[in-house]
């Protein structure tokens, strides 16, 4: 798979993510203040998406760089 | 002391001290250092910066491991650092939506942009959009779209310059911002893209490595009952000239006085259970005055307690409209900023430009999370002003100490020379390569071109200067939101299209440029916020529904890219001949 084909993908499966914290957010704030663990859904919610954010852009590179070897 | 409608007015706390800022000489000394040593290194590397490519680019060999510190350097501008801290710090858990779009904003530069930018463009963003053209038009659309939002950015730096060198080292506005404009033309010109790599670089490093120092004091410091006993009555009230350091804790669960050192779960679980003391201005009182009120930890890390984000809590069709507009231009824009675009560039190859953005966003992604803890530390710590957001962080590192107070302040003013050396290099690179060389189509050897470069940025950061002040009075932060709504309208539907879609034209590109541009700038010049903050007007007077433009002009942009590409494509007799 090219990386750009790949990176794509990466890019829509983040973007759901990212839609539907902020449609959440938006539609059903209510939701965001349930808490799991003691802290709400809305910090879980956020701190997942800068997380995933860092672990997809290091797979990505894994990836990547399996194609160019 | 009472006021006529039964609040209590505090007019100053016998015993206490009100929020001074005197000027700290270990900060100006530490600053000084980094001066010193940014303007070192500029002069160091002026002897590579003698060719286009070494001036623009940095001959395309840093090393991608130091242009990913070096994006973090460039995008975590003042608004960043200050300001999402002071968010958080004031209105809890609002700021951070702005540290997730943000760095949302760096998966589409990742995935989608890096590669491409880095194998079609030499210096510029314009020569991305227009390697398969070379057309004029292209190239002006997109030099003026880069200077617009290199500018919407700088001011916001520059006046941030200034409103930081006051309380932090007790000097003028003015002087502020001539210090940065002087220090920031100086390595511009000197080192071009070499010397402003490393300044960022070193800026980068220096903000995250110390947010990590900060966030770990305060999980050290835990969370304590700090209430001091003249603010223990809910009624008091405080005037700006008059006001004592807040952020006070006025409960904890299980009535605990303090907490002692905690994991950063358990910091943020027990902070939902306490009663946090939060002060807001009070619009009625004639003279800038606050009152307090208890609020829920709870409630503090939910959404919508600020004005920006209240609309998340109503029904308004509008105010809905508003939230998810900004949150896309968040996302959108960021790969937009024609001041990251060109740091693809300044490595070797597509991997390296790959490797480099993944960096950058480890780096920026592990800050934003910081700033979480770094706002919610400030909003406990009994330090803060009232009339101040942007002097949060600052003001947590001097409940620490001095010294860290001095290291923080010092960053922050690095954090503006970082930034304002990108934005004026990309404005260089526009004036010097797009405008001079291919739309005014004037004959330059590349000594000539690194001539332009220089006289641009000399002549762009003298602007720059003269604009930060004269707008020392004017809120200007929102302009970094403009810069955001600009460019992820103008220049992000150009740039995916002919990425993805063959049948882009010159002219479809062109005219979604200009569209994206123009629509997103005449939408924000008639919005509401506009209206309040800039002409002081009443904002339900305002024509537009809304006041951020991304949702109604991105799609926009997109449709007059399709619908102009598809009216000009070549006819199939001439693509033959071609």
């Amino acid at each position: 798979m090219s990386s750009s084909r790949r990176g794509l993908y990466y890019f829509l499966v983040y973007l759901i993510f990212y839609t539907t914290f902020v449609l959440i957010s938006a539609y059903q704030p209510a939701l965001l203040e349930h808490e799991i663990g003691g802290v709400t859904l809305a910090l879980h919610g956020g701190i997942f998406l800068i997380v995933c954010a860092i672990g997809m852009a290091m797979l990505y590179c894994w990836a990547c760089r399996e194609k160019n070897t | 002391m009472r006021h006529r409608n039964g609040h209590a007015l505090l007019l100053g706390l016998p015993g206490k001290e009100h929020v001074t800022y005197h000027a700290s000489h270990l900060g100006i000394g530490i600053f000084a250092l980094f001066i010193a040593f940014t303007l070192g290194l500029s002069f160091y590397f002026a002897r590579q910066s003698t060719s286009a490519k070494g001036y623009f680019a940095a001959h395309g060999q840093i090393h991608w491991f130091v242009n990913g510190i070096a994006f973090a350097g460039d995008y975590l501008s003042a608004a960043s650092f200050l300001g999402i801290c002071g968010m958080i710090a004031f209105y809890g858990y609002d700021g951070f939506l702005y540290s997730i779009g943000y760095l949302a904003g760096w998966v589409v530069a990742l995935f989608v942009i890096a590669e491409p930018v880095k194998r079609l463009g030499r210096y510029t963003f314009g020569d991305v959009l227009d390697h398969r053209f070379q057309s004029r038009g292209i190239k002006l659309a997109a030099a003026l779209s880069t200077l617009v939002v290199s500018l919407f950015y700088l001011i916001p730096q520059m006046v941030g310059a200034g409103a930081l060198i006051k309380p932090l080292f007790g000097l003028p506005h003015w002087s502020g911002v001539i210090l940065v404009g002087s220090v920031v033309i100086t390595i511009v010109v000197t080192g071009g893209m070499v010397s402003t790599t490393w300044v960022q670089f070193l800026k980068g490093g220096l903000l995250v490595v110390f947010s990590t120092i900060l966030t770990l004091l305060i999980l050290q410091r835990g969370l304590r009952v700090n209430v001091p006993d003249a603010l223990r009555d809910p009624s008091v009230k405080m005037f700006a000239s008059s006001a004592v350091p807040v952020g006070h804790v006025a409960s904890l669960p299980e009535g605990q006085t303090a907490t002692g050192p905690l994991g950063p779960l358990a910091y943020l679980r027990t902070l939902s259970r306490s009663v946090i003391v939060q002060w807001s201005r009070d619009y009625d009182s004639e003279t800038p005055a606050y009152s307090q009120r208890r609020t829920a930890g709870s409630d503090v890390l939910r959404p919508g307690n600020s004005p920006t984000f209240k609309g998340v809590r109503n029904k308004r069709t509008q105010d809905k409209l508003n939230f998810l507009s900004l949150m896309l231009a968040l996302f959108a824009g960021t790969a937009s900023l024609p001041h990251i675009l060109i740091r693809y560039y300044t490595v070797k190859d597509q991997a390296a430009a790959r490797k480099s953005t993944a960096v950058g966003i480890a780096a920026i992604g592990f800050f934003y999370v910081l700033t979480l803890f770094l706002g919610l530390g400030a909003m406990t710590s009994g330090a803060l002003d009232v009339s101040n957001s942007n002097m949060a962080a600052p003001l947590l590192a001097r409940s620490f100490s001095e010294w860290l107070f001095a290291m923080i302040s010092a960053i922050a003013f690095t954090t503006v020379l970082g930034t304002v050396s990108g934005l004026i290099l990309a404005a260089s690179g526009t004036v010097a390569h797009d405008l001079l060389k291919s739309v005014f189509k004037m004959e330059l050897t590349e000594q000539a071109e690194v001539r332009a470069g220089r006289l641009t940025a000399v002549g762009v950061g003298a602007i720059a200067v003269v604009l930060g002040i004269l707008f020392e009075k004017m809120n200007v932060t929102f302009l970094v939101g403009w810069a955001f709504s600009i460019a992820a309208s103008a220049n992000l539907p150009a740039l995916t299209m002919l990425l993805f879609w063959k049948g882009t034209t010159k002219q479809g590109i062109t005219a979604s440029v200009f569209v994206g541009m123009l629509s997103s700038l005449a939408w924000i010049l008639l919005s509401g916020d506009t209206y309040r903050d800039v002409y002081s007007l009443d904002p339900a007077r305002s024509i537009v529904p809304f006041s951020q433009p991304g949702i109604v002009t991105i799609p926009l942009a997109f449709v007059v890219l399709i619908a102009v590409s598809l009216c000009t494509r070549p006819k199939a007799s001439a693509t033959a001949e071609i």
